[in-house]
């Protein structure tokens, strides 16, 4: 299925500022935004542009100043704490940086994590969790402690803890940030599997236009405001300039 | 008793309970650094478990291994919960809601559990060690070479080590300290004697040993070093017995109630959430050492000060149950009352009405003389000097305080003490512990000049001694009617009555049905006109509070400041360490709460690491106090006539609950801001 046949993320006239004591820092100004469901988009832009803070406001990690945020049917940006995390558990999936394994439990273990929260026997779970270790293919070291995993391979076990609850969602904050060529190779290939087979909606932020380049579709942003929009999906070469 | 220089001064006291903290404080600090292995391995014993219950293994060996350690443990922590249970009295309780077990009586679940498990060690003990034959008699005249050599190497053994610095600094050579009580058997005479044992069975012990004259002296000191050895295995292996009860028991604490919880909070709230505390405390190996260590010291030094205190609220409390009362008399102290006194007493109580009179008076009272002295009146060490409750024999195990409710073996023990005292006046009971410090046992006969009763001496023979670890263990008791008859015979002796003679009655001990017979009864006696010199009637209770009176202020401070002040201390370190692993796992947390994990959540598992630790560390301190404590004779210090107090059985559970409770407290504040974290603002200051 090709991207574009229905946004799974829309978000309306985006505000998020801070307060730093009587200073008020506009981090996102009036940012609107849809991302079709099954598409795979990189936000790029300079330190301070906002990437980060887009991204945790989009996943439910906090709450915006302004406007909506729609992720499917739910509006994401009217839900309270309890209901923000209750959502993420089954409708986000999280690949970070440095991957944030738990350091005192298992590869197995991690990726088992979320689905504690969910309403599933130890059966069901195992199922679902040996068939994310498959898909990073990282069944043989299941019972191996992140300290006793390379980067790359913790990075598969973060992606395959993102996937475990299958979410529709799948937000990455530079997952290929800290670790060498190859590895950053297998995990982006992992990431392309993720929205062409299973259909997943990724949204990555990146500084690396290597990364970006496997993406469907880059947004640049610049001071909290969309600067470019660089679909790839369409004719190539074709480029649409947004002005916010 | 006050003025005759037995009690011990609160000046001394305070002194003494300064003394004693520091000793607990280090004696805390040094139990928590080697039990620490021990702590982990509870800790360890748990995560067996978790692992048998995740583990996939399917080859033979790690099968079969997962497949017992998943059945073993709970099943042993449900079996050791329930004998500790048993063991204490949980079962009782029933019944002494209901009044079908009295108060201060072992229930008969708890007299059952404890017969069974006494009876179990006692057999391990046995044959772990076996005491030489107590049967075999020596005729030490028909092998006199082997007594020589017997007193030689006794000689050799006991001789003193030579002083390494004697050559370098010998104008600074101490003379050795004086031993409190005899020196102990030496292993090499004990095996010797052994020898003999054997071959005095087989008959060789007398065959071609020379027939030659030898000192008398010779041959008694070798029966004396033979008795000695022999009945020194006997209260060795007593006291082995005594070691590995404690063990057992330890273990069964340790391995019982706070792994079931464990295993029982896994099955309620989840096993990961569980798992994941456990492995947060255990990779944490300084931090949770540190918390343990902590939580150890202040139970520890709690446990053992509250052990004090409980005993003494104890006797200070009205035993409705049991009550007794204390005549004295009224103006004086020490209270010096005349022995016509005592009938005068019984007459009074013959008056009261059916309801409220004591069905056999004579059953019901008791009188105590005190008698201090000394066996070597012209060199009085604390060694040699002793101090008896002149009493009735008979009364011993039916109204002294802490004898009446003996069972077993102990209880057995004094039975027949009893029967030789009422038929020998000379013979008297001494505690265990003051028997070892005279170097004198059960048997031995002894010549005491008595201090408070001048120009009387008592020829005592000891019949049996109060067991180790009792409130008697360092007291003695002698037949009343001996001091009477030393009386009497001081006075044909010199032509004049004894000047104590008319004064040698100190205390009446009188048992009464109700409370309504002892106002009645206190009414009678407090009347001034029945008493010449006047006499007052008080609880039992409330004459241990008078007569402990002048230590309020040392207890109180003991029960407050001190005991809040550890309090503080221990829960501001726990915090401090739980508060630096939260902003250690900031980012952890940010993570757990990223994939849903609501703040409650969190909030339950820093409390939930807190309170495990705090209650395992707390648990430990306790079962370590109690078992070590009691079983090395309890806490050595000096309040009125009381030298002895040992950690009561109801410590095990409040003990934990301190422990978890100060760490519970302590993990508050951390926890909070734990809830707080944002994970939006972890990650956005990250990357």
């Amino acid at each position: 299925m090709l991207p574009g046949s229905s946004p799974l993320v829309r978000v309306r006239e985006l505000y998020k500022s801070f307060t730093r004591g009587s200073e008020e820092i506009r981090v996102l100004q009036k940012l609107t935004l849809e991302v079709p469901e099954g598409e795979f988009l990189a936000l790029m832009g300079p330190s301070g542009s906002g990437k980060t803070t887009l991204l945790n406001l989009i996943a439910g990690l906090d709450t915006p100043t302004g406007g909506d945020i729609y992720v499917g049917p739910e509006h994401v940006s009217a839900m309270s704490e309890s209901e923000l995390a209750r959502w993420r558990t089954s409708s986000v999936g999280f690949i970070f940086q440095f991957y944030y394994l738990l350091p005192v439990l298992t590869a197995y273990e991690n990726v088992e994590l979320p689905l504690l929260l969910l309403p599933l026997n130890k059966e069901q779970r195992r199922k679902q969790v040996l068939t994310a270790l498959d898909l990073v293919n990282l069944r043989d070291r299941m019972n191996h402690r992140p300290s006793m995993l390379s980067g790359g391979q913790q990075q598969r076990v973060g992606i395959a803890r993102a996937m475990v609850t299958d979410p529709a969602l799948i937000v990455a904050d530079e997952p290929t940030g800290d670790l060498d060529t190859k590895s950053a190779d297998e995990v982006l290939n992992i990431m392309q599997i993720l929205c062409k087979q299973l259909n997943k909606t990724v949204i990555m932020v990146t500084h690396d236009p290597h990364a970006a380049e496997r993406a469907g579709r880059v947004l640049h942003l610049e001071k909290g405001k969309l600067v470019l929009d660089d679909d790839r999906t369409t004719e190539l070469g074709k480029r649409q300039v947004a002005t916010v | 008793m006050p003025g005759m220089g037995l009690e011990t001064s609160l000046v001394e006291a305070t002194y003494q309970l300064l003394l004693v903290l520091m000793i607990l404080v280090a004696v805390a600090v040094i139990a928590g650094i080697l039990t620490l292995p021990i702590f982990y391995g509870a800790l360890g014993y748990k995560v067996v478990w978790f692992w048998a219950m995740d583990s996939s293994g399917n080859r033979g060996f790690s099968k079969v291994l997962s497949s017992f350690c998943r059945v073993f443990p709970p099943a042993f922590s449900i079996f050791a919960t329930i004998l500790s249970l048993g063991y204490f009295g949980a079962f009782d309780w029933p019944g002494r809601m209901l009044g079908t077990v009295k108060g201060y009586k072992p229930g008969p679940a708890q007299s059952a559990v404890k017969g069974l498990f006494d009876d179990f060690t006692r057999q391990i003990g046995e044959k772990a060690a076996p005491p030489l034959p107590q049967d075999v008699q020596i005729n030490w005249a028909r092998c006199p070479d082997k007594a020589q050599e017997l007193v030689d190497l006794w000689d050799k053994e006991q001789a003193p080590p030579p002083d390494p610095f004697a050559a370098i600094f010998p104008e600074y050579q101490n003379p050795p300290p004086e031993p409190l009580g005899p020196p102990p058997v030496p292993k090499a005479v004990a095996s010797r004697i052994n020898q003999y044992i054997a071959a005095a069975r087989d008959g060789s012990l007398y065959e071609g040993t020379s027939t030659r004259e030898i000192d008398k002296s010779v041959l008694r000191s070798a029966d004396y070093y033979f008795e000695r050895a022999v009945k020194e295995s006997k209260a060795d292996q007593e006291k082995q017995i005594s070691r590995i009860r404690a063990i057992i028991l330890y273990a069964l604490l340790i391995l019982g109630p706070i792994p079931l919880i464990v295993f029982i909070t896994a099955f309620v709230l989840g096993r990961r959430g569980v798992v994941l505390g456990m492995r947060n405390i255990i990779r944490a190996l300084l931090r949770t050492s540190l918390t343990y260590l902590a939580v150890f010291v202040l139970v520890f030094v709690l446990c053992c000060i509250w052990s004090i205190l409980s005993f003494i609220g104890a006797i200070t409390k009205q035993n409705d149950s049991n009550l007794k009362g204390i005549v004295t008399e009224k103006h004086q102290i020490p209270s010096q009352m005349k022995p016509s006194h005592l009938s005068t007493v019984k007459a009074l109580i013959a008056e009261l009405p059916p309801g409220e009179r004591p069905e056999n008076i004579e059953d019901n009272i008791m009188t105590w003389a005190f008698v201090g002295g000394s066996l070597d009146p012209k060199k009085r060490t604390p060694q040699n000097s002793i101090f008896f409750f002149a009493t009735e024999p008979e009364k011993l195990t039916k109204m002294m305080p802490g004898l009446e409710d003996l069972s077993g073996e102990e209880r057995s023990q004094i039975d027949r003490a009893v029967e030789v005292m009422a038929k020998n006046k000379t013979a008297v009971v001494i505690g265990a512990e003051r028997l070892r410090q005279m170097g004198k046992r059960v048997g031995d006969r002894m010549k005491m000049t008595s201090m408070n009763y001048k120009d009387v001496e008592f020829d005592f023979v000891i019949v049996a001694e109060f067991p180790l670890g009792s409130r008697w263990d360092t007291s003695a008791v002698m037949n009343r009617k001996y001091l009477e008859d030393e009386l009497d015979a001081y006075a044909g002796r010199t032509g004049s009555q004894h000047p104590l003679a008319e004064k040698c009655m100190n205390l009446i001990w009188i048992r009464l049905p109700n409370s309504k017979a002892f106002q009645s009864l206190q009414v009678k006696i407090n009347d001034p006109g029945k008493f010449s010199p006047a006499v007052k009637m008080e609880i039992e209770s409330s004459a241990y509070a008078n007569f402990l009176s002048p230590y309020k202020t040392l207890f109180w401070f003991m029960k407050w400041p001190l005991s809040i002040g550890l309090l503080a201390i221990t829960t501001l370190v726990a915090s401090l360490v739980i508060g630096i692993g939260v902003r250690e796992r900031k980012t952890e947390i940010a993570v757990l709460k990223v994939l849903g994990f609501r703040p409650w959540m969190v909030l339950g598992l820093v409390l939930g690491e807190a309170l495990l630790v705090g209650m395992l560390s707390g648990f430990m301190a306790t079962a370590t106090a109690y078992s070590a404590v009691n079983a090395l004779g309890g806490i050595s210090m000096g309040i009125a006539f009381f030298n002895r107090f040992y950690v009561p059985e109801d410590a095990l559970w409040w003990g934990p609950l301190i422990g978890g409770i100060s760490a519970l407290i302590g993990s508050v504040l951390p926890s909070i801001s734990a809830y707080g974290i944002k994970a939006s603002q972890v990650f956005s200051r990250v990357t």
